[in-house]
């Protein structure tokens, strides 16, 4: 090292001995926040952290999934005299996909569809005129309470005379919260009734369908 | 004021009141360092926050044989390197574009007559490479063959790294000092 270049460097040197300036508060907290957030996501026995949160979140989950599918059982068997078998079989069904959904719904009105028409073979024939797809609805007011719906071809049908609401029926069918649906306002509608969803629980939807039918009567 | 060795036994404990302590003490002084390390003041909060979390965290390790001021100081250059390598790719385009100023020759022979503020901001102008080999070659007082093994280059390049820096320095100082004039 030149004299020169020795001369140079030590003026930097000397400019930087005990060079301390003011430290911006700013830094502090946020040294305090990622070592909050590094020992929190530590495993540690000894301190709170997101290790014990999850094995309560999923002790938690575990008992909801177990809760809400007993609640399913009590509500089905509480049940069972007001559907034909085939129904409850289709809406106790597990739902894992908005398409499952769907073929549950399908189902549950493609059965009811052919309760219905066998019925209405046996007393008149106009029932039979029904229309083939279930419609799926969503209601924009979920407080509402169900009411009937009228069937289209029996507003062209002078044989019924008058239409009286039966007391509403719950089925039950279970999705998972991430499908791709508003299931909170969750209606559905079938030729001779209508079903609407009136709870939903943990990180399940259990979509407890308040089914509400209309008998037409000669 | 607790001592050395209380306040490095408590932050080991991970004892709030120490790591205050320890805040209190060294801050400023790690935050000068980062200054001449980083390109900007935002950047140098970065730098030591970052050093200060390594500090506490690995505080555990620290040996009372050695310098503990010594030990924070080379914790917070490392994390300056590594914030360096992390910007490497826009670091190489500015060595480049810099590189080409370098061809004028101008005197070593300066007076003190520069404040901490403008020597300050020529180290700051410097291109990131340069700056942490003049850095910690002229101000920390490692040796090229050190250098070279804590930046993983030759020790050609830490050497010709510090001569252009000096070269640059030199020709800044010298235009700071027509214009102080």
């Amino acid at each position: 090292m030149t004299k020169h270049e020795d001369q140079f460097f030590e003026m930097f040197r000397e400019s930087f001995d005990g060079f301390s300036p003011e430290v911006p508060g700013s830094v502090y907290a946020g040294v305090q926040k990622k070592l909050f957030w590094s020992s929190f996501m530590g495993f540690n026995w000894a301190r709170l952290n997101i290790w014990y949160l999850l094995i309560a979140s999923a002790a938690l989950t575990a008992w909801g999934v177990s809760g809400s599918q007993g609640e399913c059982r009590a509500l089905s068997s509480s049940h069972d005299s007001n559907f034909p078998s085939e129904w409850r079989d289709a809406a106790r069904s597990q739902v894992t996909s908005a398409a499952d959904l769907g073929a549950s719904i399908a189902e549950i009105s493609r059965q009811e569809r052919t309760a219905a028409v066998s019925t209405s073979s046996a007393r008149t024939s106009h029932t039979a005129n029904v229309n083939p797809e279930p419609a799926v609805a969503t209601n924009n007011n979920p407080g509402e309470t169900p009411h009937a719906v009228e069937p289209a071809d029996n507003m062209e049908n002078p044989e019924i005379a008058a239409e009286t609401t039966v007391q509403p029926e719950q089925m039950n069918v279970i999705a998972p919260a991430q499908l791709p649906l508003n299931l909170n306002n969750l209606s559905v509608a079938t030729e001779s009734g209508i079903y609407k969803q009136v709870h939903s629980k943990s990180d399940q939807v259990v979509l407890n369908l308040r089914y509400t039918k209309t008998i037409d009567q000669e | 004021m607790a001592e050395l060795r209380e306040i490095i036994e408590g932050c080991k404990r991970k004892d709030r009141r120490y790591q205050d302590e320890l805040y209190r003490k060294y801050s400023a002084m790690l935050f000068g360092l980062c200054l001449r390390y980083t390109k900007s003041r935002e950047e140098a909060e970065d730098v030591l926050q970052e050093g200060l979390v390594k500090i506490y965290k690995s505080i555990g390790s620290y040996s009372m044989s050695n310098s503990f001021e010594g030990w924070m100081r080379r914790i917070v250059i490392n994390t300056a390197i590594t914030h360096y390598r992390k910007n490497l790719k826009h670091a190489y385009h500015e060595d480049i574009t810099e590189m080409s100023h370098n061809s004028v020759s101008t005197p070593d022979d300066f007076s003190n007559e520069f404040s901490r503020e403008e020597l300050l901001n020529v180290i700051n102008k410097l291109p990131d490479g340069y700056r942490i080999v003049f850095n910690m070659y002229v101000v920390e007082g490692y040796k090229h063959k050190e250098i070279s093994e804590i930046l993983g280059i030759d020790i050609n390049t830490s050497k010709s790294q510090l001569s252009r820096a000096k070269k640059y320095l030199q020709r800044e100082l010298e235009l700071l000092s027509k214009i102080n004039l």
